[in-house]
């Protein structure tokens, strides 16, 4: 299979796809963007602790766990459903002292994924603890917050620990040899499937969406307060919105198919790049455009991605 | 021998991983049915086991409230105009809507608002996913925001100065054992000018503020 003359059948070349090694430095740089987001978000609202998930607020009043019932349910993983009827049981002295020690774990968790402290562990603690979090009040949460779970599984099965972490500190201190810049492709592939999927999701849900088809869409959510990080008179700019409406609708669904033809692959990557930046500046939703962006690093040059790196953890594709 | 057999079967895990999350990202209607089954199995389980999916207990309104379904939305905007007065739009008052008051009465694609009907088509047709996927709750809130951005615009076009609105929803119910239906008041939105050619949503969960905060509204 890994033979020479088994190389160029189907089942080579995927093989090399999928299990060749390719550098880590962007699970790494994954590592360190996606553990910051999950601690940033949570250390932000480290005032609103006890509106949004504490006594202070409707969050545990039956009234509200209803209507998530209701609404979201189907959209909740049963287990951490189950876990938030277990803590909605307690009383709530004993919820807020449980709600409080849950959220510090989460801080601690993320910010050792983070710096790459025991980085396996701390990945799945963050990464259960913020969607546990997200299922106690999925309201207060955008949907980055759901897209965010895959994709660190994905780094915590990969290699990501083993440069420019505290993990690998303590192993140069330890007086041991580095680990290998290598590993098996497969984690960053999942990555790169995930985000294309991604971008095929969103291109395609709203191919027949009138809303996009007369270049709307971008005035619309500009003009919700929601969304809009600025109030301007939009009419003006209102040709401009409706321009880059019709490109986004063409650049996302084509995106799902232009990220894996080598020759457009490159210049795909940054115009989505260039898509998040300019939605980042104009609209407030939440962590999206950061995580999107460092799931897009995926498909750059590797010594692009080298160059954003302090440390050695060296190019080898 | 056993090194290629791992690898193959990694292999076969990967490629299926993968095939699984290129199908569920295709749209909801040809999207396979069996990809939720994962997510019912874990649901049966856990009801089996006696665990509560939340906690499922609707406390307002209803007699038998886990058998209680929201089956229909109703919104209603009432505007105060820069004299003081306050117009109620309600293009219909609709069977669907029990209330006597007026409501706007989400009509398929359209929203029909008093005097001429005005069609917010495309701000609901961006909702139709939720809409078909009976996800009522989260699409009126989602519609109500369209309806925010839609008064918002025509402000705009139409230099029109409206000095507060406010939007209404509720959630009539039907109990499935008895067939009563109710309704309930779920939340409110609100908005007016903060600055010039500004208009600033604030969205409560709390239809009480209405009468609190808001008593200008209560009766036109």
């Amino acid at each position: 299979m890994s033979d020479g003359s088994s190389s160029y059948t189907g089942q080579g070349v995927l093989e090399r796809w999928l299990l060749g090694p390719v550098s880590l430095q962007v699970m790494v740089l994954n590592r360190i963007v996606l553990g910051g987001v999950l601690f940033l978000h949570a250390a932000s609202r480290a005032f609103e602790l006890p509106r949004l998930y504490g006594e202070a607020g409707a969050t545990w009043s039956p009234a509200y766990r209803a209507w998530v019932d209701a609404v979201l349910a189907p959209d909740l993983a049963a287990p951490l459903l189950a876990l938030v009827a277990a803590l909605a049981e307690l009383s709530p002295e004993m919820r807020e002292v449980v709600v409080i020690g849950l959220y510090t774990v989460l801080l601690g968790s993320s910010l050792a994924f983070a710096s790459g402290l025991f980085t396996r562990g701390a990945g799945v603690v963050a990464v259960v603890l913020h969607m546990l979090f997200v299922t106690i009040h999925p309201f207060a949460h955008y949907g980055w917050a759901s897209l965010v779970s895959p994709l660190v599984l994905y780094v915590v099965l990969s290699r990501a620990g083993d440069h420019l972490s505290i993990d690998a500190w303590r192993r140069r201190r330890r007086g041991l040899a580095p680990l290998p810049a290598e590993a098996p492709a497969w984690p960053m592939r999942l990555l790169q499937i995930h985000i294309a999927a991604m971008y095929f999701h969103t291109g395609f849900a709203r191919i027949d969406d009138p809303l996009w088809l007369e270049g709307q869409a971008l005035f619309e959510a500009l003009a919700r307060t929601l969304f809009t990080r600025f109030t301007f008179e939009l009419h003006v700019w209102s040709p401009l919105l409706v321009l880059l409406t019709w490109a986004v609708f063409l650049l996302e669904p084509l995106a799902a198919i232009f990220l894996w033809v080598p020759r457009l692959r490159t210049l795909c990557a940054l115009a989505l790049i260039a898509m998040h930046v300019v939605l980042e500046i104009l609209t407030n939703v939440g962590w999206w455009n950061f995580i999107m962006i460092a799931g897009l690093l995926a498909f750059l040059p590797p010594p692009w991605v080298a160059r954003a790196l302090p440390g050695p953890v060296p190019a080898s594709r | 021998m056993r090194g290629r057999l791992r690898r193959g079967l990694l292999l076969l895990v990967l490629v299926g991983y993968a095939a699984i999350v290129v199908l569920a990202a295709w749209r909801h209607e040809i999207r396979p049915g069996w990809l939720d089954a994962p997510g019912a199995v874990a649901r049966g389980l856990l009801a089996w086991a006696g665990i509560p999916p939340g906690v499922a207990v609707f406390t307002a309104d209803s007699a038998s409230a886990a058998e209680a379904k929201i089956v229909d939305l109703c919104l209603e905007v009432r505007v105060v105009e820069a004299d003081g007065r306050v117009v109620r739009l309600h293009p219909d008052a609709g069977e669907r809507c029990p209330a006597p008051q007026p409501r706007i009465w989400v009509k398929g694609e359209e929203i029909w608002l008093d005097r001429s009907a005005v069609s917010l088509r495309a701000a609901v047709a961006a909702r139709r996913q939720e809409l078909r996927r009976g996800q009522s709750a989260r699409a009126t809130r989602l519609l109500a925001e369209a309806l925010a951005a839609h008064f918002r615009a025509r402000a705009h076009a139409e230099g029109l100065a409206p000095e507060r609105y406010a939007l209404l929803w509720a959630e009539s119910r039907v109990d499935t054992n008895t067939g009563e239906r109710s309704e309930r008041d779920v939340a409110l939105m609100r908005w007016g000018p903060v600055g010039e050619g500004d208009l600033r949503v604030s969205w409560r969960p709390d239809a009480s503020l209405l009468e609190s905060h808001w008593p200008a509204l209560e009766t036109p």
